[in-house]
C-alpha cells in the first residue's frame, strides 16, 4: 500500500487519505485522494451575495414609502432568504463536486443542486495519460488548475476542474498508478 | 366586480406576486433537498448531516414564507 500521511488543506479542497466513503465501495478499496475546486473560486459568488445584500437593503428603503409595514418586512425577508439560497446552492455545488481517487479507480461526482447528478468511474488500469492545465492570472497566483485524466478507448475522460495544487495531486495519482503496475 | 378590483389593486397584485414567487422557492428548495439527499448516498462524509440539515431548514423557511404570503399579506 502507498505510504501517505493523512492531510487536509484549503477547506477540504485537497485531502490526502480523507475520512470519506462512497457508494459501492469495495472492502479492499481505500480512498487516497479527494479533490474539490479551490475555495478561491467561491470568491465571485461571495462578492455577488454581498452586492445583493446591499442592493436589497438599498431598494427596500427606496420602495419603503409605497409599501405597508407588513409588505415591507415580507419583501425584505423574502429577498434576503433568496440571496442566502443562492449562496447556499453555490456552496452545495462546490462541496459535492468532488473527485475521488482510490487504489482501484477514479470517481468524478458532478453535482448541481437543481438540475443533475452524475457519477462517473474509471478504473486505474484504463488510464493512459494525466495532463495538468494551469492557465490565467488567478490560477498562477493561488496555484490551482485542471487535471485531465485520459482513458483508453471509448471510456469517458475524467476532469477535475480548478483543483488546488494540481501538480501534487497529479503526482499522487501517478504514484498510485506506478504502485498498482499500470501502464503509466 | 369588487373581488376583481381587489385583485387588480396594488395589495392584491403584491399578494399574488408573493404567492407565486414563494411557491417557486418552495419548488427550488425541495428540488435542492432531493438532490442533496441523493448525493450524500454517493459521497459519504462526516459533514453530510450539516448539508442535509441546512437544506431541510431552507425547505421549511420557504414553505413558511409561502404560507405567510396567504395569511398576512
Amino acid at each position: 500500500m502507498l505510504q501517505l500521511t493523512p492531510r487536509h488543506s484549503l477547506f477540504h479542497a485537497l485531502c490526502i487519505k480523507p475520512d470519506l466513503r462512497f457508494e459501492n465501495q469495495k472492502k479492499d478499496e481505500e480512498v487516497i485522494l479527494s479533490l474539490r475546486a479551490h475555495p478561491i473560486t467561491l470568491i465571485p459568488t461571495l462578492l455577488n451575495s454581498i452586492i445583493l445584500f446591499i442592493l436589497i437593503l438599498f431598494l427596500g428603503f427606496l420602495f419603503r414609502p409605497f409599501l405597508g409595514i407588513i409588505q415591507f418586512l415580507y419583501l425584505m425577508i423574502f429577498f434576503y432568504f433568496a440571496s442566502f439560497v443562492y449562496l447556499w446552492f453555490q456552496l452545495v455545488n462546490w462541496y459535492f463536486n468532488v473527485g475521488i481517487v482510490t487504489n482501484l479507480q477514479i470517481i468524478d461526482v458532478d453535482f448541481s443542486a437543481l438540475t443533475f447528478r452524475n457519477v462517473s468511474r474509471t478504473e486505474l488500469s484504463h488510464i493512459e495519460d494525466i495532463t495538468i492545465k494551469v492557465s490565467g492570472f488567478a490560477s498562477s497566483i493561488f496555484d490551482f488548475g485542471n487535471i485531465f485524466v485520459q482513458t483508453a478507448g471509448s471510456e469517458i475522460n475524467t476532469e477535475f476542474m480548478q483543483v488546488p495544487n494540481p501538480s501534487q495531486a497529479a503526482h499522487i495519482i501517478q504514484d498510485i498508478l506506478k504502485h498498482n503496475g499500470s501502464t503509466q | 366586480m369588487e373581488a376583481l378590483s381587489n385583485f387588480f389593486s396594488f395589495d392584491g397584485m403584491f399578494k399574488v406576486g408573493a404567492i407565486a414567487f414563494s411557491f417557486l422557492f418552495v419548488v427550488l428548495t425541495i428540488q435542492m433537498h432531493a438532490n442533496v439527499s441523493q448525493v450524500i448516498k454517493s459521497v459519504i462524509t462526516s459533514r453530510n448531516i450539516f448539508y442535509l440539515t441546512i437544506s431541510k431548514i431552507l425547505v421549511a423557511i420557504s414553505v413558511l414564507l409561502f404560507l405567510l404570503a396567504f395569511v398576512i399579506l
